[in-house]
């Protein structure tokens, strides 16, 4: 960010809208990172506002108060008064507003003001507020904050013309301009911490409140009423026998639309690669390039990116149910079940995207306020099932379970997926029983959770929502994903079979030298050497197993294999009950460096990592171990 | 409707605190227990914690009181009740339970709907609403 931008911040409370409106004003022109120091997602966007003047916006965390109970709201309001990270408050903030919740959102305002920087008030969803019967006169609201107040819409085109034009009509200080060629002082920045956020007791706060309950009489001839079929719609959802019959169905649906909606998808990729990889390497003489591209880039990385349409799918169900409203309440059904186990209904939402990925699971358990149930959740959200282990799975259910149908209803590959989603889940309940005996003291935290009124998720933000995360998946194929392909091809093709081997040349390779290393290890659960070579490059990312088996197999057989797809070859190669082990192997898959990294940038602990790496080792070889055998004793 | 029968004999054995408060409504505040803090402005009107109340009741928030559930967290819980809303003449109405014990409670306040587990919910003190809500 150079110094010539505008820099603008969005504060609001959680579910403003303000992440909405942050996507209408940059479009996709964001880049998502991490906060220095705590990995509170850090979203950045630029827009060129009417004079041409660079503007780039900063999405903070979603905040109540500027009198922080977590760590993304300490990011707030750090932020907010400057001094966060050795950087200087935002020229200007964008307090956003949700017009159909004007009490809270103007309390925070108020707070905000005391602190005393350039503001201007955004009245978001106000489209949603009218038609709720909301009459404001944004004049005399104006008047009396004592500050710009523009409406918004973020879910409508031109929604944020007003703020645009608002922004651009803002010039920043040039004395505070000039201030900012110093470095910030730290101890200035803790007196004006002190000062910007007093301690607050029922008096001042009541104060507060008073100011915004004047500010509302003198603005606002008519309240907004909720609609009726919001409270009826509640009645269901929130019922605690029809409401849990809703999520499970919910979730089934959510599933199996991960399963089926993406064959389709999935196979049309596959053929693309395939006839990618003949265009390019066709005409190409035989040798080691040819090779390369074939085995190493084709069939390596395009085993991996066929993924990306679960992915997709599964985000884009986790990204609706967020923005309608649902999350909060499948988290409110859910508490008292989640406190038997040491949790609460705040664990939910962090583990639900762990079912997407561990990795912004983690991330996401930074709205916990418990420190105790933030680290529990931490160490059981590998234990969901993420999208990277769904390669696996589908390879080795497609190859070794028969599709057969069940009750006439279910199939028998759906069912087994769907065990070992359940297998994930039971092991994380009982881990973080253990895990609650082991931490022993327990000081119940508040739930404390609103729960929005329900809204349409609106395309445009699903969409972005989505292509961040296709951005972020590929970028990990295109780099980390791919190197490794690379190497484990090295690996796998240097040197050569020596002459007259009987074995399949990666046999002598050094892939298959470390594999048959490990094979001691790993003989009991049933793993041949080629299981083992796979699982060395799958540290990197569970999904890359798939395709270091793809290559494993591609250069250890003829070519009328490398031809056929790997599903066959493990249908004829592995018995059952290796292939049990296998999947229960991937339940508890330990070998993902990524979420052992977030783990340790999260807990700031190399012990918590070890005690992770330690405990998913340990799991994942006994469920190997035990299924093995015990399929082998049934099916011998 | 008072629900005091309901969950109080369980209250007692967890929380301490509970006692005095639910022996009968309008009782003398234990003004020289520092553990109750000051008395409620409205000592005199019949007066509940929130989970006592049954779904679509409504009441009016007297006043938020300390409890031990929370440790040493309990002044930054009380901090953001007030903040969020639960702050003394507040109407407040229930709007369900979970599934087990009546845990967590989900309640209206302000137009606003927030979830609350049964130990956030005894430390708001309630009181029968006299007249409609404004709201």
């Amino acid at each position: 960010m150079s110094t010539d931008a505008l820099r603008i911040a969005l504060v609001g409370n959680p579910n403003c809208g303000k992440s909405a409106l942050f996507n209408l004003l940059t479009g996709s022109r964001q880049k998502v990172a991490n906060y220095p120091g705590v990995t509170v997602e850090k979203r950045e966007g630029e827009f060129t506002d009417a004079k041409q003047r660079r503007c780039a916006v900063l999405d903070l965390p979603g905040t109540y108060s500027l009198q922080v109970a977590s760590a993304d709201e300490r990011v707030t309001r750090d932020v907010v008064i400057g001094g966060f990270g050795g950087e200087l408050p935002p020229d200007l903030l964008v307090a956003v507003l949700d017009a159909t919740n004007l009490r809270l959102g103007l309390r925070l305002v108020l707070e905000l003001k005391a602190v005393g920087r350039p503001m201007i008030v955004a009245l978001n969803l106000i489209d949603l507020a009218r038609q709720r019967g909301l009459e404001i006169d944004v004049a005399k609201l104006q008047l009396g904050l004592g500050l710009p107040v523009v409406e918004t819409v973020a879910v409508r085109k031109r929604g944020a013309q007003a703020l645009v034009d608002a922004i651009a009509a803002f010039t920043p200080d040039a004395s505070a301009h000039e201030d900012s060629e110093k470095r910030v002082d730290a101890a200035k920045i803790s007196t004006l911490r002190r000062i910007a956020v007093p301690e607050a007791d029922a008096k001042s706060i009541q104060a507060l409140y008073t100011q915004v309950e004047a500010l509302l009489n003198a603005s606002v001839h008519k309240n907004c009423v909720l609609p009726a079929w919001q409270d009826r719609l509640d009645a269901v959802v929130m019922h605690p026998v029809l409401g849990l019959t809703l999520l499970a169905l919910v979730l089934f649906f959510m599933f199996q639309a991960v399963f089926a909606w993406a064959a389709p998808l999935m196979e049309g990729l596959t053929a693309g690669v395939m006839m990618l990889s003949d265009l390019v390497v066709g005409s190409m003489q035989e040798g080691p390039l040819k090779s390369l591209l074939r085995d190493g880039l084709f069939a390596g990385v395009g085993s991996v990116v066929v993924f990306l349409p679960q992915i997709l799918i599964l985000f884009a169900f986790i990204l609706a149910l967020e923005d309608s409203g649902y999350l909060p309440r499948a988290a409110f059904l859910l508490d008292r079940l989640m406190l038997s186990v040491g949790l609460s209904g705040r664990s939910f939402i962090p583990l639900l995207s762990s079912f997407a990925c561990a990795v912004p699971g983690i991330m996401a358990t930074r709205t916990i306020t418990n420190p105790r149930e933030r680290l529990v959740t931490i160490m059981i959200a590998p234990l969901m099932t993420c999208s990277a282990r769904l390669p696996v799975y589908t390879l080795i259910i497609g190859a070794m379970i028969p599709r057969q149908s069940v009750f006439g209803l279910f199939n028998l590959q759906g069912i087994t997926l769907f065990a070992l989603y359940v297998a994930g889940i039971v092991s994380s309940i009982v881990v973080a029983a253990i895990a609650q005996r082991a931490v022993k003291v327990r000081t119940a935290f508040p739930l404390l959770l609103e729960l929005p009124s329900y809204r349409w998720p609106h395309p445009r933000n699903l969409l972005i929502g989505l292509w961040e995360r296709a951005r972020i998946f590929l970028r990990r194929v295109g780099t980390t994903i791919l190197v490794l392909m690379i190497l484990l091809w090295f690996l796998a093709s240097y040197p050569g079979a020596p002459a007259g081997a009987t074995e399949p040349a990666v046999y002598y390779s050094f892939a298959g030298l470390i594999g048959r290393g490990l094979e001691v290890l790993f003989a009991p659960i049933g793993f041949g050497w080629q299981i083992c070579i796979a699982l060395v490059p799958g540290m990197a990312a569970r999904e890359v197993a798939v395709g270091a088996l793809g290559t494993v197999y591609a250069l250890s057989g003829t070519d009328d294999q490398v031809a056929n797809a790997l599903a066959p070859i493990i249908a004829s190669q592995w018995s059952f009950a290796t292939s049990l082990a296998f999947l229960a192997w991937f339940v508890y898959a330990p070998q993902c460096l990524s979420t052992l990294a977030v783990t340790q940038r999260e807990t700031n602990s190399w012990k918590m990592t070890a005690l992770m790496t330690g405990y998913l080792f340990a799991m994942a070889y006994a469920a190997a171990f035990l299924t093995y055998r015990i399929t082998l004793f049934f099916t011998t | 409707m008072i629900t005091f029968m309901d969950g109080s004999p369980q209250q007692q054995s967890t929380n301490q605190l509970m006692t005095g408060v639910n022996t009968a409504p309008g009782d003398a505040w234990p003004e020289n227990d520092a553990r109750f803090g000051a008395a409620p402005e409205f000592a005199a009107a019949p007066t509940r914690t929130l989970e006592q109340l049954g779904k679509g009741e409504h009441a009016i928030v007297v006043d938020i009181k300390a409890s031990l559930a929370f440790g040493s967290l309990d002044a930054l819980v009380t901090r953001r009740l007030w903040e969020l809303g639960f702050l003394p003449g507040a109407s407040i109405s229930v709007v369900g339970f979970g599934l087990l014990k009546r845990d967590p409670i989900a309640v209206k306040i302000g137009g606003t709907k927030f979830a609350l587990r049964r130990a956030e919910a005894q430390k708001i003190l309630v009181k029968s609403e006299s007249n409609k809500a404004a709201q």
